[in-house]
């Protein structure tokens, strides 16, 4: 077996290695668009579309980056966020007075009170289990939010139109959901099956039974 | 207990306020409710500096919560150990009108017991819910007309109407036949109950409610209060 036989096998023991290693940094994916329509002129702007997994033993890492929610005006901005399983939400109190505000939540999937803070702080929280977060300030009755939270970091807005467009959606089978905030039809559910470099179309229709 | 009844007939004919006489092997509750606000949280009556001028009865966005007259609070009371029938309610009449916005939980009821909904505009309605566990849906209800609903389970139910802007009609339907839809200072009695440990619970659209055991005793009135208040949620790091 000469020095250049071991060498070669070397090499090969190392680039399979490596591949096993480190995923690929390009994973195949295609987009989802559609658009969500419901009976009546109800307007869609507060509602979000969102991708679950028919394996519920995927998990899906959360994006780093934390979001901002800013409480200037005594107005959540924005009033509805969406972020994914495992994001963390930074809550400015970003008042150009000296005005405290106290975030607190008592839905199922996230309650939590951050303390009264003033302008200038802010507090964070991350968002552990999928689901809608109301938000409230104790100090100001006006003021509300909500955070959605996703169980998947594939989600979207939908658009006053109805439409929505949900991108790098990983290949493979999911099912599309959509939430309402303010809920006046059931919530609507389809399967779809994402190709590697193609558009699927999900259209969406809320009824109400 | 003759004497009983002749005394409180006196004293309700001359216009003292007391309670009827207990029933025989009967209990009352008495339950003072209370919201607190965040602790250390200044009152609403102190004004926010930058509002004072002019001086505007309303502070717009800014205007604080008023625990002292906290409403929508819902209290409950639940047997530990054995389950309830609801006997001879009178049911919930509920007045379903898209034109007047009525926002908030304005009525309670149990499960199992008939929710009457009445169409009080002047077109027909279509009158339905989604909430989960109390989804349903009468197509065309004429004006004055009415339908009527049992409440399946617990919880907000929302009933919306085929008027998109129209706010949904609140209803919380509590798993006991004791409820009451009461607000912060207010002082009431839950009577002719049959002795034995229940868990008082109180519920609020916004704010944490409360749970407690209470065990009542045959022939005597118990008093307790409850707190809705956002001290009990779990605070994160660093929070006061």
């Amino acid at each position: 077996m000469g020095r250049s036989f071991l060498l070669f096998i070397a090499v090969a023991l190392l680039s399979v290695s490596s591949a096993l290693a480190s995923p690929p940094t390009t994973q195949p994916s295609g987009t989802i668009t559609g658009k969500v329509t419901a009976a009546g002129d109800v307007p869609l702007s507060e509602m979000v579309v969102y991708l679950e997994s028919p394996d519920p033993s995927m998990k899906f890492p959360a994006p780093a980056e934390p979001v901002q929610v800013s409480q200037k005006g005594a107005k959540f901005a924005p009033a509805l966020t969406i972020i994914s399983v495992g994001q963390t939400v930074n809550f400015l109190n970003d008042e150009d007075k000296m005005i405290e505000h106290n975030v607190f939540s008592n839905t199922p999937a996230k309650r939590f009170d951050l303390g009264m803070y003033p302008a200038g702080q802010s507090r964070s929280v991350t968002f552990d289990k999928p689901g809608p977060v109301f938000l409230y300030c104790s100090i100001h009755r006006y003021m509300d939010g909500v955070v959605y939270v996703s169980p998947t970091p594939f989600f979207s807005r939908v658009n006053s139109d109805g439409t929505y467009r949900i991108e790098n959606v990983p290949q493979g089978k999911w099912i599309v959901t959509t939430w309402q905030r303010r809920r006046r039809f059931k919530e609507a559910s389809e399967p779809v099956k994402v190709e590697s470099g193609q558009s699927a179309t999900v259209n969406l229709e809320l009824r109400r039974k | 207990m003759k004497l009983r009844l002749l005394i409180f007939a006196i004293f309700a004919a001359a216009g003292c306020q007391t309670t009827p006489p207990l029933a025989p092997g009967r209990a009352d509750l008495v339950v003072h409710v209370l919201a607190q606000p965040k602790t250390g949280a200044q009152p609403p009556p102190q004004k926010v500096a930058v509002f004072d001028t002019p001086a505007p009865q309303d502070y717009g966005d800014f205007a604080k919560v008023d625990y002292s007259d906290l409403g929508q609070i819902v209290v409950w009371l639940e047997p530990e150990n054995s389950a309830t029938e609801l006997k001879n309610r009178n049911p919930v009449t509920v007045d379903i009108n898209p034109s007047k916005t009525v926002s908030g939980v304005r009525h309670v009821a149990s499960v199992g017991e008939p929710i009457v909904l009445r169409n009080a505009s002047a077109s027909p309605q279509t009158i339905y819910s989604v909430s989960d566990g109390n989804d349903f849906d009468f197509e065309s209800v004429p004006a004055g007309g009415q339908v009527n609903y049992t409440a399946r389970s617990a919880g907000l139910v929302e009933i919306l109407t085929n008027s998109p802007s129209a706010t949904p009609v609140q209803i919380y339907v509590a798993p006991s036949p004791w409820v009451r839809l009461t607000r912060s200072g207010e002082t009431f009695q839950f009577d002719n109950l049959p002795p034995g440990q229940y868990r008082l619970v109180s519920w609020h659209p916004r704010l944490p409610g409360s749970r407690e055991t209470v065990t009542l005793t045959p022939g005597h009135v118990t008093d307790t209060s409850i707190d809705v208040s956002v001290n009990s949620l779990p605070k994160v790091s660093g929070a006061r």
